[in-house]
């Protein structure tokens, strides 16, 4: 059987140019592809894979690393992160140069600018997104908000709040 | 970034600063960014990050990803891009390889179970915190508010598709902003 790391290589870094904000867009067409398409991964996997990307810190295109990681062991773990990058680097790194001639430029000041309450509204629907899909019930919903005041009101660092979230999880208190 | 000038982190300090922020980045990495970035090393002021975030967030790619390579290499050129890359992937890539290789073992525990749920429920306020900092701004400016509010609706009511959410309101935004601009704002 090909080895199917160099398709998946092609594709992730094809892949990074739709994944607009992050992987979560992409998902949908991750899931057709390297499951419902090539096999590389069951259903099992990709949500095991999902959940520990998710679980691990880092931003969640480690989901990617470890699709390479099924694909093609530690190499390909780390292949896969590399192809996803590369289109961000060239384009990040272009408009990163750009960025000081462009400063000062109308235009470039009217972008963004434009694109901020765009911005506050996706964080904000993000949030209430994941707020309802961690929710098993009101108490969810009321850690949600002491989480939210405890960084707001006393500037608690966010991983401090998670940590204690997690011992009074583990321990039946919330 | 005008102010990068002033306080100039070498790509050794971003280093050390996007691991923290990879690190740390458990159900997310744009709280601890914030947090990392605008109130603990002061790289950035909140509407410098707000503004960063929002060019990365329609740039393709992650939009942490991005943040990492723009102000990685406006403040320290391409050792600072990736300087900041390499400190928020290389200790999760490892972390995450370790977890899955050890996953079967743990993840029946009611314990475990406990607290994952409550910490997914606090990662949420997380975000809920990052949202409402970055909307401060916009208290007494409606328009802005409409926008970020129909935003919302679109994502949490009608499950529009983020792309199409982008195509469509990046240009009202766009144009609010040169509107203002014009009238001199």
């Amino acid at each position: 059987m090909a080895d199917p790391l160099p398709e998946l290589l092609a594709y992730l870094m094809m892949q990074s140019l739709l994944a607009i904000g992050g992987v979560s867009v992409i998902l949908g067409e991750l899931h057709r592809m390297v499951v419902a398409s090539t096999g590389w991964l069951t259903e099992a996997e990709f949500a095991t894979l999902f959940a520990l990307a998710q679980a691990a810190p880092g931003p969640n295109m480690l989901f990617v690393t470890l699709i390479g990681w099924s694909v093609g062991g530690i190499g390909g773990a780390i292949a896969a992160t590399l192809a996803f990058l590369a289109p961000a680097v060239v384009l990040a790194g272009a408009v990163a140069r750009m960025w000081g001639s462009w400063q000062d430029r109308p235009w470039f000041v009217i972008l963004r600018r434009g694109l901020v309450p765009l911005t506050v509204g996706l964080v904000a629907g993000s949030a209430i997104l994941v707020a309802n899909a961690a929710a098993s019930g009101w108490t969810s919903y009321a850690i949600t908000a002491a989480a939210t005041a405890a960084v707001l009101t006393l500037r608690v660092h966010p991983v401090l709040v998670l940590g204690v979230a997690a011992v009074l999880g583990a321990f039946g208190a919330i | 970034m005008t102010r990068a000038a002033v306080r100039q982190p070498t790509a050794r300090a971003i280093f050390a600063s996007f691991a923290m922020v990879g690190i740390g980045g458990f159900g997310g990495a744009l709280p601890i960014f914030m947090h990392e970035l605008v109130d603990r090393r002061r790289w950035l002021d909140r509407d410098e990050f707000a503004e960063i975030l929002s060019l990365c967030q329609i740039l393709p790619g992650p939009n942490v990803i991005n943040v990492a390579i723009v102000f990685g290499m406006r403040a320290a050129g391409w050792r600072g891009a990736l300087a900041g890359l390499a400190g928020m992937l290389a200790l999760p890539v490892v972390i995450v390889l370790v977890l899955a290789t050890l996953y079967s073992g743990f993840s029946d525990v009611p314990a475990v179970e406990r607290a994952t749920a409550a910490v997914a429920s606090a990662a949420a306020g997380l975000i809920c915190a990052v949202a409402l900092r970055l909307a401060w701004p916009l208290a007494g400016r409606p328009l802005r508010l409409a926008i970020v509010l129909l935003v919302v609706a679109l994502i949490v009511a009608l499950r529009v598709p983020l792309v199409a959410i982008i195509a469509g309101m990046a240009p009202v935004g766009l144009a609010l902003a040169a509107w203002e601009f014009r009238r001199g704002g």
